[in-house]
């Protein structure tokens, strides 16, 4: 009895044991396990890509086990991608007329997991609707909003990410009050007053769980601190700010950073 | 399930005729055994009757199969293993390590047995196991462990060596 006797069913299910890369060396072994690995490669195991920089031109991939970066036709993609999880999707679409959502769906049909989404550039504005079911069409939670990016003051509805960086340097009005994520940046920004004290309360009684970072530019930083003297200690001058519950003592404490 | 259930025995007839007498408990690992038993109406009587054949399986693999349902039957459920799942293979526990440390051919026999007979958990772990000889080998000590005759010419072996780069460090 050796490897070879066994059912094709039975070795893919070894093989469906092996990294990616593992896999693709086996192919090597005789044209056998070449032709078993290309029919099945839907059942194995897929690759990790680092990122995926996605322009009008073409798909750049720095796989997790690769230090070079390789480019993809977009007819390319699936047979490289799908299944895999991707910690960054990067898109760049300045000069092109497309709705940047539809672009990557177009590309992007079939079933993999970004991680973080990062909107670079766009010259059609995003649509919104698009970007929310494109997002959990990949199980992606974390999303960072490029100052380039083309995207609607009108934000998203938030109680489904995780994080959140945007760096719009004009106006932007974002839907914060249902944010539940732990990650939040925000640059210059229309937030009032009142809609800071708001996730400040919501963090302090609990509903805003396990913050690690929360960076957000103050536009009218004295005002709000004077509301916030009651409950906080400043310490510098409130260009940013993090926060820390105490969760023994319920305390509330707030570290202004320079 | 009752006391007298958890006792019962289930006879197993190997394809070389030995018969094997199992406790119910131990053997509901095979999801084989389970859907004959249910099939025919026997799950609940006290003498399921005569020996089940189990032909594709020899006595001396059939008794390694019985000693590995032996060990593990009081196993907790395991979870659903999606194929979405990360799977691992250096998870294998050393009672299983132990109980597989034994010659290719035989461990090619209880992943069919495994299979034939549908007990997860062991076709799981025997599967690792092989995968686990394949790791970290190149292709060439690979074909020298499994007896894989390289039926490639050198310029195929070089076109497939290429197309793959693209992975490679």
């Amino acid at each position: 009895m050796s490897l070879l006797c066994l059912p094709n069913e039975m070795k893919i299910e070894i093989l469906k044991n092996l990294e990616f890369s593992e896999c693709l060396k086996c192919q090597l072994l005789s044209s056998h396990f070449q032709s078993l690995i290309l029919k099945n490669q839907r059942f194995l195991r897929s690759q990790k890509v680092r990122q995926l920089f996605v322009t009008k031109q073409n798909i750049r991939v720095n796989f997790e086990n690769s230090k070079n970066i390789w480019i993809l036709d977009f007819d390319e993609a699936e047979l490289y991608l799908r299944n895999s999880t991707v910690t960054v999707l990067w898109l760049e679409l300045i000069n092109y007329d497309f709705e940047p959502i539809k672009y990557l769906s177009s590309i992007f049909s079939f079933k993999f997991k970004i991680e973080n989404l990062k909107l670079g550039s766009s010259k059609v504005p995003c649509d919104l609707e698009k970007l929310e079911g494109f997002m959990d069409s990949k199980n992606c939670r974390n999303l960072i909003v490029d100052k380039r990016f083309n995207i609607s003051p009108k934000f998203l509805k938030m109680d489904t990410l995780l994080g959140l960086t945007i760096s719009q340097t004009e106006r932007i009005s974002i839907s914060i009050k249902n944010f539940k994520g732990t990650w939040l940046e925000l640059d210059k920004n229309d937030l009032t007053t009142s809609e800071i004290i708001e996730i400040i309360k919501r963090w302090k009684s609990g509903k805003i769980p396990n913050i690690h970072q929360y960076n957000i530019c103050l536009n009218d930083y004295l005002n709000i601190l004077e509301q916030l003297q009651e409950i906080c200690i400043c310490l510098e001058y409130p260009r940013k700010f993090e926060t820390l519950r105490n969760t023994l003592q319920q305390n509330f404490l707030i570290f202004i950073l320079l | 399930m009752t006391d007298a259930a958890q006792e019962r025995s289930i006879k197993l007839l190997s394809s070389d005729n030995e018969t094997f007498q199992v406790p119910r408990n131990v053997i509901r690992l095979s999801n084989t055994i389970n859907t004959l038993l249910q099939d025919l109406g026997l799950d609940d009587e006290e003498d399921a009757g005569d020996a089940i054949p189990v032909q594709n399986v020899t006595s001396t693999i059939l008794k390694k199969v019985i000693a590995w349902c032996q060990h593990h039957h009081e196993d907790p459920v395991a979870a659903d293993d999606s194929d979405s799942r990360e799977k691992r293979t250096d998870d294998i526990s050393s009672w299983d390590v132990e109980f597989l440390k034994v010659d290719q051919g035989t461990l090619f026999e209880l992943i069919l047995a495994a299979n034939y007979l549908d007990i997860k958990g062991l076709l799981d772990v025997s599967c690792k196991t092989v995968a686990n000889m394949i790791k970290g080998k190149s292709p060439e000590e690979i074909r020298r462990t499994f007896n894989i005759k390289n039926d490639f010419t050198p310029e195929e072996e070089e076109q497939i060596r290429k197309e793959n780069a693209w992975c490679e460090d």
